[in-house]
């Protein structure tokens, strides 16, 4: 039973780790390491898709990684290394695309079907209140219960 | 008014779907559009995989217009097209070969076994020239024109239909162009 639990443990611990394979990067600081992994996170996968360059097994993926790490190294900002993936593979390849109006949908479809779904159940919540018969509507009530009942009687 | 809006709902919400599926089904997301078309090749300075002592750089792709095709001896795909590609240069079209993250041995072997239909083939076995390009997988296809600019990008294997369709038309279009305005090697 112990043992089980260690193997699941373990198993979770190695999935984890979201850096598919394991390829040796030296870094000569920490904020660079740290670059490094903000922008292989943001990077898709052009091969096999829906991965992030992170994540993935493909070769052009471990192409893409050992690029980013000599950019990092050449002292290149995270935008700078992502144009020039973005120049060779399309905007296809940031997972973070540019605001204007293609993404627009992209960008605030989310939000605006969550702010409709808001609105419309406080909508829902929203008690009618109650308004009073008139005179009127008093009287016509009172006539159609004593019909109700007079049939009632009659049957 | 509000009781017919709720019955309508399903039907609105079944047009949304259909519209959606209507455009996104089918649709061949594997193949992503070039981030290069109508850009400038490359520049690039790289060896002849027939000759390694031969240097081949993006100038000497210009003058006339030409498919690039990139290839490598590990891609099954590309045995596939081989045979095209050979009747193609037979009928004059000018085809230059990447040969992409391979062994010059093995590749010059592949090409002495199957033909070698390339006018040029560029060696780019650390696949820089690749990367540059935006290859993410072989094979793939580019059509050039004659000032070097890449006019179209195709992924996948070349079949004669996408020749036909595709391919065969634009480059047809290039080399009359060129032919008119006089632009020779």
């Amino acid at each position: 039973m112990k043992r089980l639990l260690s193997v699941l443990l373990s198993s979770g611990l190695l999935m984890s780790a979201a850096v598919a394979s394991i390829d040796a990067y030296e870094f000569a600081s920490d904020q660079q390491r740290q670059q490094f992994y903000r922008v292989i996170d943001q990077l898709r996968c052009p091969k096999c898709q829906n991965q992030n360059i992170a994540g993935s097994d493909a070769p052009i993926a471990k192409d893409i990684r050992e690029r980013t790490h000599a950019l990092i190294a050449q002292g290149k900002t995270d935008a700078e290394i992502i144009t020039f993936m973005e120049a060779r593979f399309g905007e296809f390849v940031n997972y973070k695309p540019a605001f204007r109006p293609s993404t627009w949908l992209l960008w605030l479809g989310p939000p605006l079907l969550m702010l409709g779904v808001v609105a419309w159940q406080w909508r829902k919540r929203q008690v009618l209140p109650s308004v009073p018969l008139t005179a009127e509507e008093q009287r016509r009530l009172q006539q159609l219960l004593a019909q109700v009942a007079a049939e009632d009687k009659s049957a | 008014m509000k009781r017919s809006l709720i019955f309508a709902l399903p039907l609105l919400v079944f047009f949304a779907v259909a519209g959606f599926l209507w455009q996104a089904l089918g649709k061949n997301t594997e193949v992503l559009p070039s981030a290069l078309i109508n850009q400038s090749f490359p520049s690039f300075q790289l060896t002849s995989l027939l000759d390694a002592q031969q240097i081949i750089s993006d100038q000497q792709l210009q003058g006339q217009p030409a498919i690039i095709n990139v290839w490598a001896t590990w891609c099954p795909s590309c045995l596939v097209e081989h045979p095209l590609l050979n009747a193609l240069a037979k009928e004059g079209v000018r085809i230059i070969g990447i040969n992409y993250k391979d062994d010059r041995a093995l590749a010059t072997q592949y090409l002495q076994a199957r033909g070698n239909p390339f006018a040029q083939v560029i060696f780019d076995d650390k696949g820089n020239l690749g990367f540059d390009l935006g290859v993410y997988g072989a094979p793939e296809t580019y059509i050039v024109d004659a000032k070097g600019v890449i006019r179209e990008r195709f992924v996948g294997v070349l079949t004669e239909a996408v020749w036909r369709q595709q391919l065969g038309p634009i480059y047809q279009q290039l080399v009359t162009a060129t032919d008119v305005s006089g632009v020779k090697p």
